[in-house]
């Protein structure tokens, strides 16, 4: 019953984007992370990353309007331009693409995106002093002596701070997927 | 309470996951290594801003292909509850007046109503700040005090030696004797009299007795030609002792408690108290006084409560010292404002009245004005 909310209520969301690219707002907020993380799994690095996330999203705007509703959800036909924009990425750069061996590898791999999605979404509701040092120890690469004088607190705080944030990271993330 | 060595292995084990990525960390506690996976994930974490930077670059794309209206981009965008980038005004009058004409995108509904409340609440406040000052200024508690000279009668003022006419003050007396008052030196001067001053004495007898006075004001420096008994220092009769053809008591021709010619409890041929030519006034050679330092008088509080306003004129002698002697409501307000003016006037100073260069005792009128503003 709730999978067939979803699904009415997402549909009716691209219609709307069809109609009005506006509206692609909100396609673009539900399926940010599970893009991105699905592009950062085969990359491995965050300013690559970005690079093919903004480039999946143009496209998929660009081509909004070609999108036929068969059942399946829009994240579906959002890394299926992903996967097209990574070969072609990989094309350029004389590489090959890996692809799954086989359907269970496949399913292995989406479970990790899945994960990590959740994982980048869980970041933006923890506390703020747990968010600050996240930020600035795994995106800035900052080390604890240095974030502990930009916060002004003591390394001691910092490294408490950073054990905590990631315990309640994984937490969320075994009641998310108990 | 986390245990300060698993803070220390899973710090240790983050730097080994930056320093080598595909690195296996063995030898860890087992909570350690779970948390160590979920930092393993966080390290493709993207930057904090670049899901916003991104929205808004797709938005900006999003926008010049959209086929709706300036009107419509806003209430899509309101019902996607984003905020979007303004699209390009169509017209110069959007450009000018985007929310009077309601063309434009924005974060927020537009209505051209929004546009007259603005201009009719920033007219009430321009309003309302231009009438407080006169609100505040007209009830504004304001003490206006003038000083107001009364035109006294020109005539010529002379001093007691030289006088040849009646002036400001006098007095007179006597006890109906046969022989004109004798010649003497004053008793002692005083603004107030107990006992008239008699050169002979016909009570022997009192039952009282009072220092005689004659009602001279102090600082008036009248003529002392120190004779040894009482008298009328103008009489020139020396001798026999008398106390005059006069009538009331003292010594003198005339009326009164006094000395001399005139009525009253004075010196000289004038009326009331005072000397012969008594206080000068104004004119005739005698300059004006000038008030120098003027504190305001304070409203009563009854008055202030009843808004009463009005005028006390007040009599009073400026003396060569500048300063006021005598002090007498001439008008009178009620409501404690006769006292408030005098007590405010009591403190003015004075340039002081001067005849032929020299500063004199001069009888003014004072106007005290009581207004609220």
């Amino acid at each position: 019953m709730r999978a067939l909310e979803f699904e009415t209520d997402e549909r009716l969301l691209i219609e709307a984007a069809q109609r009005d690219p506006l509206r692609f707002a909100e396609l673009y907020e539900s399926n940010f992370e599970r893009v991105y993380a699905f592009v950062a799994y085969r990359v491995r690095d965050r300013e690559e990353a970005q690079d093919l996330t903004a480039e999946i999203f143009h496209q998929a705007l660009a081509s909004i309007q070609r999108f036929e509703w068969q059942g399946k959800p829009f994240a579906a036909w959002l890394l299926g331009i992903a996967a097209r924009v990574l070969a072609d990425r990989w094309e350029r750069l004389g590489k090959r693409l890996e692809v799954p061996g086989d359907e269970v590898e496949e399913a292995a791999i989406a479970a990790v995106v899945e994960q990590r999605a959740m994982l980048f979404q869980l970041v933006e509701a923890l506390p703020a002093d747990q968010r600050q040092v996240i930020i600035r120890r795994f995106v800035d690469q900052r080390s604890i002596r240095e974030i502990a004088q930009e916060l002004g607190r003591s390394e001691g705080a910092v490294k408490q701070l950073q054990f905590r944030a990631l315990q309640t990271l994984r937490s969320h993330m075994r009641g998310r997927y108990v | 309470m986390f245990s300060p060595a698993l803070i220390q292995q899973l710090d240790f084990g983050i730097d080994v996951l930056f320093a080598e990525p595909d690195a296996a960390i063995s030898n860890v506690d087992a909570t350690v290594a779970e948390l160590l996976g979920v930092a393993a994930d966080l390290r493709t974490l993207p930057r904090p801003d670049f899901r916003s930077q991104l929205r808004v670059r797709l938005m900006e794309s999003a926008l010049a292909s959209s086929p709706l209206s300036g009107r419509e981009v806003m209430a899509s965008a309101v019902i996607a509850g984003r905020s979007f980038p303004q699209p390009p005004a169509n017209s110069a009058k959007e450009r000018i007046f985007p929310t009077l004409f309601a063309e434009d995108a924005s974060s927020y509904a537009l209505h051209r109503s929004n546009f007259a409340l603005s201009v009719l609440a920033h007219a009430v406040a321009l309003t309302l700040i231009i009438t407080s000052g006169f609100w505040v200024d007209q009830h504004h508690e304001r003490r206006v005090q003038t000083l107001t000279l009364i035109e006294p009668p020109v005539s010529d003022y002379l001093a007691l030696d030289n006088a040849t006419k009646s002036a400001g003050g006098g007095g007179g007396g006597g006890d109906h004797d046969k022989l004109q008052a004798s010649q003497g030196h004053l008793p002692k001067k005083s603004l107030e009299q107990f006992a008239p001053a008699e050169v002979v004495i016909r009570n022997d007898h009192a039952k009282l007795i009072a220092e005689a006075t004659v009602v001279v004001p102090l600082q008036v420096n009248s003529p002392d030609k120190r004779l040894p008994n009482l008298g009328n220092p103008r009489s020139a009769v020396a001798g026999p002792p008398s106390n005059g053809i006069g009538y009331g008591a003292s010594i003198g021709g005339g009326a009164g408690l006094g000395i001399g010619s005139g009525i009253g409890g004075g010196l000289g041929a004038g009326w009331g108290a005072g000397y012969g030519g008594g206080v000068y006034t104004v004119g005739g050679g005698v300059s004006a006084p000038r008030a120098i330092y003027k504190p305001d008088p304070e409203y009563s509080p009854e008055a202030r409560e009843a808004k009463y306003q009005g005028t006390v004129v007040l009599s009073l002698v400026v003396a060569p010292d500048g300063r006021a002697h005598e002090l007498r409501v001439v008008r009178s307000l009620g409501m404690g404002l006769d006292e408030k003016a005098i007590e405010a006037v009591k403190q003015w100073r004075f340039e002081p009245a001067r005849k032929e260069g020299k500063p004199v005792a001069v009888a003014i009128d004072v106007e005290v004005n009581f207004r609220l503003f």
